[in-house]
């Protein structure tokens, strides 16, 4: 056998024996090839870094609102305003919490609609910032703005920002603005002594306050002073680490008339999204009168008792 | 012999992969040179060349400006913008700062070209345009910026101040609005 044949027949049993390999090294070689053109021909575009980011809380410790539920909440957002805008009253209100509704509005539509007036009109225009998320409550700032970018500004602009809060209810996204964020229900919170038996029915939250629902039920024929304004720390909710004064006991006289129920509000600086959890609320100058009237004070000497009484919110 | 011929085959295989991969790189890194490349004299020959040069140059001298825009901060983007809108209207060239104007703005205050050139003619300095940056604000996707705007060869030109608001659509792609008086105010009387 001469040399060329030799030559052949190694090659053609190199190619039995490895022709797999070499065929798939080079469909390999080729694939990278492909791409390394069309890399070369598709050049990344330069990307400009832009801080606004919508979906980024402010408050960095509560985390973004999960890119899973942006475009809902988004959608929720922009058909919102865009109801309001357009005075379609009745399809945004239907996107109004019902405790929204209930706290804010007082379960009336034309409230809402005033409201709406005050803050919307056809040249108006939005943005919003995710401000902090608890849970599965997501706070957002709302900024209504005038359309600068159609007027230039030409004759100034105006622009009002509110805290707004959504959440889910029922499959739905709803919406909870003017800085209000929720109801919270007690159950079976109560203290009592041989004067009262007090309730915690249940707490307005807002962004930055917390208004506490108290059923305060007089058991004796004499008057139970809870606060006139003598003292500013008359009623105080402890938070853990800090107590905090009621904001709204010192222009008001909140009394119990003998054997009767009284609903009182007390309302407490708080922010929403603080992680601190209430852990009782404090009466701290009790005070019981034979009779009352608002010549009196709890320094008065008709004051026959003056004592603390806490009730455990957990 | 057949271990080595086989070394031999594997040899050849890897060299022609190389060279294929050497030949298609500088076969596709290859500037086009003229259809008419045979009948170029020495003259036409450095002529293409300096005009393929000058391609290039220019195709870098963008690709570096987008870098460097791009590596800005985004209130200096904004700025940027500005500039090149005033560019265009102290080159007198109202198409190109026209096609910059926010398209509801340009229906509402400038519905044609024409009225858009009037205006500007009348407003700005004919001659250097110098804007003083008062200040800039981001509301959502636009910037608020407030400037003073200058003419820094004609003491007779009343500065005036103005509002711009700029929208970045993506980079060096952007729209803009400005405050327009009714009344003409700064300006040459």
């Amino acid at each position: 056998m001469n040399s060329n044949s030799k030559v052949t027949m190694a090659f053609r049993n190199f190619i039995k024996k490895h022709g797999l390999k070499v065929l798939i090294v080079f469909l390999v070689w080729l694939v990278l090839f492909i791409i390394n053109q069309y890399l070369k021909n598709n050049p990344e575009i330069e990307q400009a870094t832009n801080s606004y980011n919508p979906d980024r809380a402010v408050m960095d410790d509560n985390g973004d609102v999960p890119t899973r539920y942006r475009s809902d909440i988004k959608q929720t957002i922009d058909n919102f305003f865009n109801y309001c805008k357009n005075e379609d009253y009745d399809k945004a209100f239907n996107l109004i919490s019902d405790d929204c509704k209930r706290y804010i509005y007082s379960d009336n539509i034309e409230n809402f609609k005033t409201y709406v007036r005050s803050k919307y009109n056809s040249n108006k225009t939005y943005y919003i910032q995710n401000y902090s998320n608890v849970k599965d409550i997501y706070i957002y700032d709302y900024y209504i703005i005038d359309d600068v970018e159609a007027t230039g500004a030409t004759d100034g602009y105006s622009e009002s920002r509110e805290k707004i809060a959504i959440s889910k209810v029922n499959d739905e996204y709803k919406i909870s603005n003017q800085g209000y964020v929720g109801s919270y229900e007690y159950n079976n919170v109560t203290a009592e002594d041989e004067n009262m038996k007090v309730r915690v029915t249940s707490k307005e939250m807002s962004y930055q306050k917390e208004g506490y629902n108290i059923t305060i039920t007089n058991k004796t024929d004499k008057y139970i002073l809870i606060s006139d304004g003598t003292y500013t720390d008359a009623v105080t909710l402890n938070i853990g680490d800090q107590l905090r004064n009621a904001t709204n006991t010192s222009n008001a006289t909140m009394v119990v008339e003998p054997n009767t129920t009284k609903e009182l509000i007390f309302i407490f600086d708080k922010f929403f999204d603080d992680g601190k959890n209430p852990t009782e609320i404090n009466f701290n100058d009790v005070c019981i009168f034979e009779n009352y009237n608002t010549s009196l004070t709890p320094e008065s000497e008709e004051n026959q008792k003056l004592y603390s009484f806490n009730i455990k919110l957990r | 012999m057949e271990k080595s011929l086989n070394r031999v085959i594997y040899i050849i295989i890897i060299l022609a992969l190389i060279a294929i991969n050497v030949g298609v790189y500088i076969h596709f890194n290859k500037k086009e040179t003229s259809s008419n490349k045979e009948d170029l004299t020495e003259n036409n020959i450095e002529e293409n060349t300096v005009n393929e040069e000058k391609e290039d140059d220019d195709e870098t001298v963008n690709e570096i400006v987008d870098k460097k825009v791009a590596s800005m901060d985004e209130a200096s983007r904004a700025k940027i913008y500005c500039g090149k809108f005033m560019d265009a209207i102290e080159k007198r060239d109202y198409e190109l700062a026209y096609s910059y104007l926010n398209v509801t703005f340009k229906s509402n205050y400038f519905p044609s070209l024409n009225e858009f050139s009037e205006y500007m003619e009348k407003k700005y300095p004919k001659n250097g345009i110098v804007l003083k940056y008062d200040s800039v604000e981001r509301k959502g996707e636009v910037f608020i910026i407030d400037v003073t705007v200058f003419d820094d060869s004609d003491n007779d030109f009343e500065e005036f101040t103005q509002t711009i608001v700029v929208r970045e659509n993506s980079l060096n792609n952007f729209s803009i609005s400005f405050s327009k008086d009714n009344e003409r105010s700064g300006g040459v009387e």
